[in-house]
Parts: C-alpha cells; structure tokens; sequence
C-alpha cells in the first residue's frame, strides 16, 4: 500500500477500520462484467511480472529498474506509489468533513516539497549513484547511520504493507462483501509473483497502469456530479448554504476553533508543509525510488517536477467528490457524520460515515461497466502501493541490511537471488502482521504513526548533510536518533494518562490526555491530523537542533570524502538545452500555479 | 546451450510500457461501451445521470483512447 499515514490522517484512518464492524450490509453489487474487469486486471498483472522477469536479470535491473525510465513514466510511477485507494477514499472524506482545508494536502503539503526534490536534492541523489535513501547516509556520514535507516525503514515498510493488506481487505469486505482472508492472500499472492520475478520495473509498470485505472475509473464521479449540480459555483454556493466557512483553504485558518479540522496555518505550513510533507515526499525511499530510477538526471528532475503537477492535478478526482458528497449526497436524504456518532451505532436508515462519501458517489454515478472499472482502480490502488513497499523492502533489505551487516562480497546474482526471497519473505512477513491486525487493528494503525516520525528526522538529516558540509557523521547519527525518539517520545506524552492512584500515570494507545495535547498542539481539543502535524514539527526543530549542535562540537568529514555529496562540494548540473525542457522552468511555473490556487481558494 | 545463464542470453527489445496501457484500455473500453449500449434503453435501477449515457460514452473515449496508444506504440520494424 502508499504509505498512508502521511496523506490520510489517524482520525480518518481508524475509522475506516471501524466501519466495517459498524455498518452491516455492502455499499455497491457489481454485475457480470465488472467482474470480468477486475479478472483481467488479475490476469493483466501477473501477465506483465512473468513477463518482465527476463528483464530483471541484473541487480540494476531488478532493484532500479534499469535506470532506463523516461521522465514520464518515472513522474507517473512517482505520483501513482502515492495515490492509493485510502488516501482517495480518505482525504474525500476529508473534504466532505472539513471542505476545502482538505485540499492542502495536494498543495502546500505536497507541491513545495516534491518541487524542492526534483530541483535541489535530486542532483545529489542522483550523482552519487545510490541504490537507496540510506544508502546516501552510508556515503554522508557512515555505516551507522546506513544501518539504522535500513533497519528501520525495512521493519516500517513491511508493517505498513501488512496494514495495508488488512486495510484492502477490510474495505472490500465493506463495499463488496468479499471474504476478508481471502481477499487478503489472493491479493498477496499476486503481488508477491509479479514482484519476484519483475522487480522494481514491475513495480512500476503496474504503478503506471494503476494511474491510468485510477483516473478512468473516478474521473466521471466528479464530472456527473458537476454536471447534476450545475457547475463549480453552485457546489461552493450549495456548500455554504449547508455549512458557512468550508469553501476556502485559508481564511478559516486564523484559529483552530474556526474550522472542523481544528487546524490553524501554522499547523498547516510548519508541520504539514514543512516538516511531514518534506519528510515524506524527499526522502521515504519508497517515494524517491521512482524517481531515481530515471535514465538520466535530466529525466529524474522532470519526471519529479511532472509528479507534482500529477499530485496538482488528484483535486479533481479526491478533493471535489468529497465536496460533492458533501452538496448531493445531503440533497438526496443522506446524512454523513463522524464514526463515533450514535447514528451509525444504531444503524439508523439514510446515515452514513464521511468515509462511505466515495463509494457512495461511485454507487450514485457508475452504472455496471463503470462500476467495475471503478472497483478495479480501487483495487489497483491497494495492490500497487502493496507492491511499492514491497520493491522498495526488497532494495533496502539487500543493499543496506544484507550486504553490508551480512555478506559483504557475493556476485550480483547472488544480491538479485537474495532480493527475489526478500520479496516473498516481505509478503509473508505482511501478511503475518494483516493477521495481527484482525486482533490488534488500533495498535498498529498507531504504529503507521511511528513512521511518519521516522521519516521526518530523516529529512533533517540528510537536508542538512546536503546543504551543510560542517554536518559531521556523528551529528548524523546521533542527531537522527534523537529526533526519531523526540518525535516517539511526543507520541508517548500525549496517550499517557492519570491512572487512578495519585501521581500514576497509564499508557494508553486508544486515548490522549488533552493537556498533554495542548501542550504540543497548543489547542487541547486537536484532532488526530492537528496533533501529527505538530509532533511532526517538534521533531523536525529537534533533529536540526541536535544535528547542528552536535556537528559543532565533532569532527567533519575532509571534504575530499564529500565529493558529489554536499553542495559546494558537488558540480553545478545545470540541464541544457531549450527552457522548455529544464526542470527549473517548470518548478517555476508550478509553483505560480500553486500561489494561483490558494489565493483563488483563499 | 539449454542451460546458459539469462545474462548470457540474448534478450528480446522490451514491449513499450505505453502500448500494455494502451491494449488495457482499449479493452475496457470496448467492454463499457458495449454495455452501454446493451443497457441504452435499460438503465441500472439506482444510478443517477443515466439519461446522459456516460457510460457508452466514456466506454467509446476509453476505446478512442486506447486505440491511440497502440497504434502508436505498436512495435515497428526498424524502430
């Protein structure tokens, strides 16, 4: 699965999971053809990884695909590794709940960030001729710091798959009807045999389809429903009138009280734009993979910058059927609410979650045909972020656990042979932590939290080791040790409550204490979304902080050993050529869109 | 030699990556259309908008579309 947490907030998440138990019956019934869609889309994947498997012979084969990809399919696979099915069904409920606010997780909290990528930190990326984000950590600051970055993100990445699969069984059970276990190993089976034998090449491939399905499968939800409420402006118009304040990015913002995401900007730019949004987007590896897969530099810029205006351009199919849910769904005598409403408890007729909003819209507007295409994409969604974790284990298990920590010396088909297991191990190892998830869903879904807060230390530390040649390898690892546990430690803070004898405290993962919230959030009644953000950007000031401030005081590296990996130190790689094919050129122009859109919205 | 390594084996020029794409659409294309029309007249009990037929025309858009892709990606001797 996409690594969700970053894009789908805990509030939304743990409902989805709730939802199965609390609404009986399934939202949509799909007729004989729309199952002959979601059968060959079967046959069509593993079609293409047996496929592909002569073609990931080489260990540049199999784990980076070649390096042979255009800067459109490196931009699409980018983009598509994001857009998982829970991150549209997600953040449309999102936007039926909260209206426009909603959208910034595809404006400053994602443009910014993947702009930053593609124009500043790709070059060292790419120059340096890494396999994997750690793998820059091992040249920067050394084996350590490589080793506990590959270690971590190893155990995350496969968590994360496991929830995912849970996630896509339970959604379907929800929607379809279908038997959670089974959808759970048929999904995994396939995943796992179009990646062993096709590799990061089929990872991508089937990325790639995913975003075509994905677009041809939701796009009419919005058109149709445009078309039925009479434009733009009278969903805005139609919007106001049921709830004032949902129709603008910024305005609302002034104070969390003010809006029903309980958010105000500086949540908002510091910690969803800066400090999550740059996290997730320059260095979860799972992300950059794509990108640096790229046949060229010229190729990983542009393909990184055309992710972005992809990421721009995912409003139209998230963000405007939640707010169509919101304007249509009301009209016709449907009510949403939150998931802990007693409504829903009592199964009362006409009620609805927030997260049923796309679904219900693709029951609304897609007819048999449609609706399996729709229910494809879905599934797509689901199985190529599943593969995504699963490639980019696969890269990160080999090149920085196995090789360095286990056999140092062995041929490259030894390394393939060895990424080929890791896939099937993962999978297994995946679906281990789905079953857990049937016992214990609440705990792990807290766990997804957990990365967030490793990656966004990371940023710190491989920002400042680009940026900064005084930043000394002790400073790297310290330094990112001690923001991963400033960021657990916040976690921690926050569910730690007063139990009933004087001066004890409890942990509890299922609740928080809300002066512990306000103390991080500044705002005691925070919702999940405010609090990560916040704890995101506690942990981001303490990473620089730490790193700074122990560089300061430790030995650099000579600049001899920084070569290609810190700037100053590193040949200026200006793309030649005509503007019109320069990455710089249209960061530029993206970035006037963006201001273009918010001050639209305001 | 049966049993020679796959690196030593020549490999045939991979398929375009836009041509599965094109071949997938065009697919679901043809098969959204073709239930549009068998249901022109006969529109599934609950869905809104029928009156527009979205679904023949999407289904005759995705086979427009599909159908660009492969012709022009389909592999050409010499290319």
């Amino acid at each position: 699965m996409t690594r969700w947490p970053l894009d789908l907030p805990t509030m939304l998440c743990r409902p989805l999971f709730v939802l199965a138990q609390t609404a009986p019956g399934t939202l949509l019934t799909l007729a004989p053809v729309d199952y002959g869609i979601i059968v060959f889309y079967f046959a069509l994947v593993l079609g293409i990884g047996l496929y592909l498997k002569k073609y990931a012979a080489t260990g540049e084969d199999f784990f980076m695909a070649g390096h042979k990809l255009t800067a459109w399919i490196a931009g699409l696979s980018f983009i598509s590794a994001n857009l998982s099915t829970l991150e549209t069904m997600g953040w449309s409920a999102m936007a039926a709940q909260t209206g426009l606010i909603g959208a910034h997780a595809y404006l400053i909290g994602a443009i910014p960030a993947i702009l930053f990528l593609g124009v500043v930190m790709m070059p060292f990326y790419y120059i340096s001729r890494i396999h994997s984000v750690p793998g820059y950590l091992k040249l920067r600051f050394g084996e350590a710091s490589r080793s506990l970055a590959g270690v971590s993100f190893a155990v995350m990445t496969i968590f994360v798959c496991g929830v995912g699969m849970f996630s896509m069984a339970r959604v379907l059970n929800l929607i379809l009807g279908w038997e959670m276990q089974r959808t759970i190993w048929i999904s995994s089976i396939c995943v796992a045999a179009y990646v062993m034998l096709g590799g990061l090449l089929s990872a991508i491939l089937n990325e790639v389809l995913q975003y075509f399905l994905i677009w041809l499968g939701l796009a009419l939800v919005p058109i149709l429903g445009l078309w039925e409420i009479g434009g733009w402006h009278n969903l805005l118009r139609t919007i106001d009138h049921i709830q004032p304040g949902l129709t603008h990015l910024w305005s609302t913002l002034g104070s969390p009280k003010d809006n029903p995401a309980g958010m105000d900007w500086f949540g908002i730019v510091f910690g969803q734009g800066l400090a999550i949004s740059f996290g997730y987007w320059c260095t979860d590896f799972l992300q950059v993979q794509r990108v640096m897969a790229a046949k060229d530099l010229r190729s990983a810029q542009n393909g990184t910058v055309i992710g972005a205006g992809l990421k721009m351009m995912a409003i139209v199919i998230v963000t405007i059927p939640g707010l169509l849910g919101l304007a249509v769904l009301t009209q016709h005598g449907i009510h949403l609410v939150g998931e802990g409403a007693p409504e829903l408890q009592q199964h009362l007729p006409g009620y609805h979650s927030y997260n049923d909003v796309l679904p219900l819209l693709m029951c609304r507007y897609l007819g048999p045909g449609l609706l399996g295409l729709g229910v494809t994409a879905m599934i797509a969604g689901f199985m190529s972020g599943m593969a995504g974790n699963i490639s980019a284990f696969a890269t990160v298990w080999t090149y920085d656990v196995y090789r360095p920590l286990i056999r140092k010396q062995a041929s490259d088909a030894h390394y393939v042979a060895i990424g080929r297991w890791a896939s099937v191990l993962g999978v297994l190892i995946a679906i281990a932590t789905a079953y857990v998830c049937f016992s214990f869903d609440n705990i792990l879904q807290e766990l997804q939290v957990l990365v967030l807060f490793f990656i966004v230390p990371l940023f710190g530390t491989v920002t400042l080791g680009m940026l900064w040649k005084r930043i000394t390898p002790a400073a790297g690892f310290w330094g990112f040790l001690i923001g991963i546990l400033a960021a657990m430690g916040q976690w921690v803070w926050i569910h730690l409550l007063p139990a009933a004898a004087p001066g004890h405290w409890r942990f509890d993962m299922g609740n928080v204490y809300k002066p512990h919230v306000a103390q991080i959030a500044g705002y005691a009644d925070a919702g999940g979304f405010s609090q990560n953000t916040y704890m995101s950007f506690w942990a981001l000031l303490v990473t620089v902080v730490a790193v700074v401030l122990i560089s300061l005081v430790t030995a650099p590296k000579p600049d001899a050993e920084l070569k290609n990996l810190v700037m100053g130190l590193t040949p200026r790689t200006e793309i030649q050529g005509p503007w019109l094919q320069r990455p710089i050129f249209w960061a530029g122009v993206l970035s006037l869109v963006l201001i273009g859109i918010n001050l639209y919205l305001w | 030699m049966e049993n020679e390594t796959p690196a030593s084996a020549p490999v045939p020029k991979m398929v375009p990556i836009w041509l599965i794409i094109g071949i997938t659409i065009l697919v679901y294309g043809v098969a959204i259309a073709v239930t549009g029309i068998v249901r022109w007249n006969h529109p599934a009990p609950g869905v809104a908008m029928t009156r527009l037929h979205a679904d023949f025309w999407w289904g005759l858009f995705m086979t427009a579309l599909g159908l660009f892709y492969v012709i022009r990606f389909w592999p050409k001797p010499g290319r």
